[in-house]
């Protein structure tokens, strides 16, 4: 028999309604699972273990009841650690909130309890979701399970590397610019991001909140539709997020007929020849399956970046100015600090005894608790909306983005969906980019062009370059999760790759 | 792309006061180096042809207007509903029920 915690959620949720095993057996799996092979990864940020095992036992119990409430019951899975839990510490990764509980619960978190789902614990992510690495997380990088030398991507590297190391059952997670898609790519696993407004951001640690959106890591198309399922839908708390009917996502639709486009721009001097390669053996796999294929152009993509990275840092100055040293988070007035997670008398030097103004409170512990890729996006967000330049940045930024959105929607009378890389290399070494912020933020510009839009798109893994993974990306018009994931599916069904297992970790 | 002036360190000190951030001699150097190259790339926009784009609205990603949330309050045990009084003691000085915070102006000012 295969080990629990390799299961698929379809799988273990079928195990679980039969009677094979139980909830506590399978969360148990998964945490041993994380105890042996965390150490070398760092996917999480913290696990826990009690609350983990409280849950699954009372899964158990409902279940034994008759009361067990649907698919995702007596299921492990981990929250990238940017969603308010009451239950544990929610951190962003950030020095900032290390040790803040937060004061409600997040939708997202609150659905999946609802559902019974059981919560492992919070993973890693670039501070306050800002990277394409992990490499800004407080807490230190997350490996690439494939190559522990490599970055697991980002921001959602912790939760990415995670489901490729099996370490529970799903994820969810974040997507402002690429966040789920690029390290699912990279980890070789399932990344889907909805569209904007399909799942509720209330609880959410804001990052650039027109283009945050909250998706899932899975190890399969058909697991993504089940937990998208459970998380799409209106919330009262979320005035963003969307009315619009949620569909049956685990539909098993033939492809035949049905129309990809190939954006040529999504396949320029930039990408990778033996990456392209891998998409197009992919595409032609659809095409055998009956789609047709077509090449389309979308002008703007190579906009899009410059767009995002004017939009993105003006919307986070606005969401960092919370963390003010005033009202949570670190604060140079705090009589504790921590250490090592502890709460403890600070040692001289660590409190300013002389606070001379309001101001320097702000300054002083803003200074020390951000990291210096929030810093710079706050800075750079202050420069684009500043007095004299918001015109030249900000407004043509918006008029772009509009543009960029009806490039897509032209697009898609055409075709039903698009296909492309998902990055354009496999996962770079660690440290590789961190000294220079640009060419990180070029790992992004075939994933950003979506949110800029607020469209669909999700990630699958479609073949190995160098032993590493490779993403083919699907995207799709609003509210088109259903075709992405049954194209997706429809793949799976002839392809291998989203069942590689990482052959590091397992000898 | 165009290869720019570096950003000046008055005008980054000033995004540096802007945003809240008291930034060490050598942090605001880097960050002007960075700056520079980033706001270098963003400039790309500024040559794309868009015709005239003033009165143009700004992209409402939702599509959706008007959204107002029913007059009721949420129910105790809604573990979403925000704990008022762990909110103010998550504060590091607080009285009661409010913040408290230093004086806005210095003896100097």
């Amino acid at each position: 028999m295969k080990p629990l915690y390799s299961l698929t959620i379809e799988e273990a949720s079928a195990g679980l309604k039969k009677g094979d095993y139980t909830s506590l057996e399978l969360t148990q799996a998964c945490l041993d699972r994380i105890k042996a092979v965390d150490p070398k990864i760092n996917a999480f940020i913290r696990v826990d273990v009690e609350l983990a095992i409280a849950q699954a036992k009372a899964s158990d119990e409902r279940r034994k009841l008759g009361f067990a409430r649907g698919l995702l019951e007596g299921i492990p899975y981990n929250l990238k650690d940017v969603y308010a839990t009451k239950d544990s510490p929610t951190t962003a990764a950030s020095h900032m909130l290390e040790n803040w509980w937060a004061p409600y619960n997040a939708t997202v978190y609150h659905k999946l309890k609802e559902a019974g789902a059981v919560l492992l614990g919070k993973t890693n992510t670039d501070e306050f979701t800002m990277g394409s690495s992990t490499e800004s997380s407080y807490y230190g990088v997350t490996k690439n399970p494939w190559d522990l030398t490599r970055v697991s991507g980002g921001s959602s590297g912790g939760p990415a590397a995670s489901i490729a190391a099996q370490m529970g059952l799903f994820s969810v997670g974040t997507d402002t610019g690429g966040s789920i898609r690029q390290p699912a790519g990279f980890c070789g696993v399932t990344g889907l991001r909805p569209t904007y407004g399909r799942i509720s951001r209330y609880g959410e640690l804001a990052m650039a909140s027109s283009l945050d959106q909250t998706g899932v890591i899975t190890k399969t198309a058909r697991d993504a539709g089940l937990v998208l399922a459970v998380l799409a839908g209106p919330d009262g708390l979320d005035a963003t997020s969307s009315p619009e009917k949620v569909p049956e996502y685990l539909t098993k639709k033939s492809i035949k007929g049905l129309k990809i486009g190939l954006p040529k721009e999504y396949f320029g001097d930039g990408v990778n020849k033996e990456v392209v390669k891998r998409v197009k053996e992919a595409v032609g796999e659809l095409e055998r399956l009956g789609a047709i294929v077509k090449e389309v152009s979308l002008p703007l993509t190579d906009s899009a970046l410059a767009v995002y990275y004017i939009i993105c840092p003006a919307e986070v100055s606005s969401n960092m100015a919370r963390y003010d040293g005033i009202h949570f988070g670190h604060s140079i007035e705090r009589r504790k600090t921590i250490r090592k997670g502890e709460l403890v008398e600070p040692e001289m030097g660590e409190v300013e005894e002389n606070i001379p103004s309001l101001y320097d409170v702000y300054a002083k512990s803003r200074a020390q608790g951000l990291g210096s890729e929030v810093k710079r996006r706050v800075m750079l967000g202050a420069h684009v909306l500043s007095s004299g330049y918001y015109d030249a940045y900000y407004k043509r930024a918006e008029a772009v983005r509009l543009q960029v959105a009806r490039q897509y929607e032209e697009v898609f009378k055409e075709v039903d969906v698009l296909a492309a890389p998902t990055s354009p290399n496999i996962a770079f070494k660690i440290g590789d980019k961190t000294g220079d912020p640009l060419a990180m933020y070029m790992e992004d510009v075939l994933t950003v062009p979506l949110n800029i839009a607020g469209i669909p798109g999700l990630s699958i893994p479609c073949g190995l370059v160098e032993g590493m993974p490779v993403g083919l990306q699907l995207m799709a018009g609003r509210f088109q999760e259903a075709t992405l994931l049954n194209v997706a599916h429809c793949y799976q069904l002839v392809s291998e790759y989203h069942k590689e297992i990482v052959k590091l970790l397992n000898g | 792309m165009v290869k720019h002036e570096k950003l000046s360190w008055d005008h980054v000190s000033h995004l540096a006061q802007l945003s809240r951030l008291d930034l060490s001699a050598e942090e605001l150097d880097r960050t002007a180096s960075n700056l520079t190259q980033v706001v270098g790339y963003i400039d790309q926009l500024k040559e794309l042809e868009l015709g005239d784009v003033s009165g143009q609205p700004s992209l409402g990603v939702t599509g959706l207007t008007n959204i107002l949330a029913s007059d009721t309050p949420m129910p105790e045990d809604d573990l979403r509903k925000v704990d008022t009084m762990k909110i103010v003691t998550e504060a590091p000085l607080y009285e009661d029920r409010l913040f408290m915070v230093r004086a806005v102006f210095n003896n100097e000012q």
